[in-house]
């Protein structure tokens, strides 16, 4: 059973010569098995709260914490984050020109798992997620996101979600860009990691068609770089008749 | 196109038509380069060890072929034919003063598999040597220079590719840390003849490439591909010429460069040109630089010089960017350490820069020299 625990976490992003407050005191925990929706209007920092728990440079933490059973997040670089058990599923997945799908996976993989997986295996496990996920096997020999449409990259993501097996997984907007039957292709690689790995996953999103797919056991409404409230399902049925609207007033008279 | 780099692609018609340009096998035909004229503008000429003085050579290169005895090589005498013509002072005297060389020959409709060897090995003070390569009509094969050792050395090669030949010639530069080294090709390129060539530039102080291509015939096709990597004080310069004097050829150029460390210092010429008579031209040239640090320097010049309208295609390309935050977060962020990352981008970067030069016992020495260099490249950054 593992734990994921966001305190008071408040960063801010540099732009031009000012620091600009994001996030403003976000307190979120996340469970094993569990599937918990951040929902929020554009520009509300929910990009900024996965790359925060990732580690990207970009962002700083000016005060809160970050917990992983007990261990300070924070303190930990990029990588050492990812091998501890964390996962960031991109919105826009980075191209790595020159360097394959196969060798970034296996390379990935060896450092997760910390050693090599053999090779017979390797392929094996790799040729049978990319097939779970609808891949052609010739992706492995393209390079990483490298002229991959919206869609092939979020599969690409999801293929890592299910090969590296994290503890916690945030999956920022995964669903945007998405046709109907590649978000059920996608929703299908979410649902095997929480049944197999028992993986938590914060399931970052504006709009409620993927929770239609991956049923959350809560919904939290993100508006100005903080929750303001957290529910059920229901929760996500209300902002789906009613919009950000209600939300984004409570927010603005706070 | 990867993030972060940002791109320039231009299209550039008369750009720099260059009456002052001569081609000599004559030293006095060049003054003494002050480092204000444009071919010198770049080099750190006082680094240069006289080569492109008067001083005169105080030492051999020695050449050594490797190779099957389907291919002859022996020593190249003053008695023999060479074309060579060069574009500078120091390929002047090189053509003019070389008292070692090598000429090799490929015979007609020959195929050889095996690559053929030339190891050119320079020692301490100054030495001139050339090199000629006769690609037979029909004839296919792969010849790798490498050049190794140390002083201040220039060594010209001249490549007949004759008609319809198909000749894939790597030159790994290779030298110690403190030579200094110029390399002037000179390719002439027969009917329908296919000359490939890849620089692979590591090694050396002072490096100085000029790879020059014409064509003897028309429908002829020549591919310049280089990847030099500079470490913290080295200087390595390649200026390209393709001259399109003929119709109906193709011309691909390619370098890929990365530099590191304080004063590390890489140039980029690239001249294509396209005479009037060269109608069906199709020609492309490309830099790309990565610089690794904040010590590094690059500059890029892409020339295209056209003076007929009647063409396939001609274009240009140079881009300088840095190691991408985004590309290294992406990478470690699956849980792969911050120097693990980088060398996966470098070596990324630098892999199309092979094309489709496929040998693999070439390509596996080269692969393991560039990455034996990224790795040294790697540490200097902690």
């Amino acid at each position: 059973m593992s734990e994921l625990v966001i305190k008071g976490l408040k960063v801010s992003v540099e732009s031009e010569d000012t620091q600009k407050e994001i996030l403003r005191g976000v307190d979120l925990t996340i469970r094993s098995g569990e599937v918990h929706a951040i929902m929020g209007p554009n520009g509300s920092g929910k990009s900024t709260l996965a790359y925060a728990v990732a580690g990207h440079p970009k962002y700083t933490i000016d005060s809160g914490e970050i917990t992983l059973d007990g261990e300070d997040v924070l303190e930990m670089t990029v990588d050492e984050r990812a091998r501890a058990g964390l996962f960031l599923a991109m919105q826009y997945p980075v191209e790595i020109p020159g360097v394959s799908v196969s060798n970034f996976l296996r390379t990935s993989i060896t450092a997760i798992r910390g050693e090599a997986p053999k090779l017979r295996d390797w392929l094996k496990e790799m040729k049978s997620a990319m097939s779970e996920i609808g891949m052609d096997p010739q992706f492995s020999e393209r390079n990483v996101n490298e002229g991959f449409s919206g869609g092939e990259k979020k599969r690409h993501e999801i293929l890592q979600l299910e090969l590296l097996k994290p503890k916690i997984a945030v999956l920022d907007e995964t669903d945007s860009g998405l046709d109907v039957d590649a978000l059920r292709i996608v929703s299908e690689g979410i649902n095997r990691t929480v049944e197999r790995n028992n993986t938590g996953v914060l399931l970052i999103t504006h709009y409620t068609r993927i929770l239609r797919y991956v049923k959350p056991d809560k919904v939290s409404v993100f508006v100005d770089g903080k929750v303001i409230e957290t529910g059920g399902q229901e929760l996500a049925e209300e902002l789906e008749t009613n919009g950000y609207v209600k939300f984004t007033k409570a927010a603005a008279s706070v | 196109m990867s993030a972060g780099l940002v791109e320039r692609e231009i299209l550039v018609k008369n750009l720099d038509a260059r009456p002052d340009r001569i081609l000599s096998r004559k030293a006095s035909d060049f003054a003494i380069p002050t480092g204000r004229e444009e071919e010198w503008r770049f080099a750190p000429l006082a680094r240069f060890g006289e080569l492109h003085t008067d001083a005169p050579a105080d030492s051999k290169v020695l050449f050594s072929a490797r190779h099957s005895n389907e291919v002859n090589s022996r020593a190249l005498s003053r008695e023999d034919q060479t074309s060579f013509m060069s574009l500078d002072r120091i390929g002047a005297r090189a053509i003019e003063s070389w008292d070692s060389g090598i000429i090799l020959e490929i015979p007609q409709s020959s195929e050889i598999a095996a690559p053929i060897y030339l190891d050119v090995l320079t020692t301490k003070g100054i030495s001139f040597g050339h090199i000629v390569i006769r690609v037979g009509a029909n004839s296919k094969s792969t010849v790798v220079i490498g050049h190794q050792g140390t002083g201040n050395a220039a060594v010209t090669v001249e490549v007949h590719a004759e008609n319809a030949a198909q000749l894939d010639l790597v030159t790994l530069f290779d030298s110690e840390r403190d030579a200094v080294l110029v390399s002037e090709h000179e390719l002439n390129i027969g009917k329908d003849a296919k000359v490939r060539t890849l620089a692979v530039q590591l090694g050396a102080d002072v490096l100085r490439f000029t790879p020059r291509a014409k064509f003897t015939q028309d429908h002829g096709s020549v591919e310049i591909f280089g990847g030099f990597l500079a470490s913290g004080g080295q200087y390595i310069e390649n200026r390209v010429l393709v001259d399109h004097n003929q119709p109906n050829c193709v011309s691909n150029v390619l370098f890929r460069g990365g530099g590191h460390g304080e004063n590390s210092h890489t140039v980029w010429v690239g001249d294509v040109l396209i005479r009037e008579n060269a109608s069906g031209t199709d020609t492309y040239e490309m830099n790309r630089n990565l610089l690794l640090d904040a010590g590094a320097r690059a500059d890029s010049v892409p020339n295209l010089e056209i003076e007929t309208g009647d063409i396939l295609r001609a274009g240009h390309a140079s881009v300088t960017g840095r190691l991408d935050d985004d590309q290294l977060f992406y990478i470690q962020s699956r849980g792969i350490d911050a120097a693990t990352a980088k060398r996966l981008v470098i070596e990324g970067f630098f892999a199309d820069m092979f094309g489709e030069f496929k040998n693999p016992e070439v390509a596996e020495l080269l692969a393991k020299r560039l990455e034996e260099t990224i790795s040294l490249a790697l540490v200097a950054q902690l």
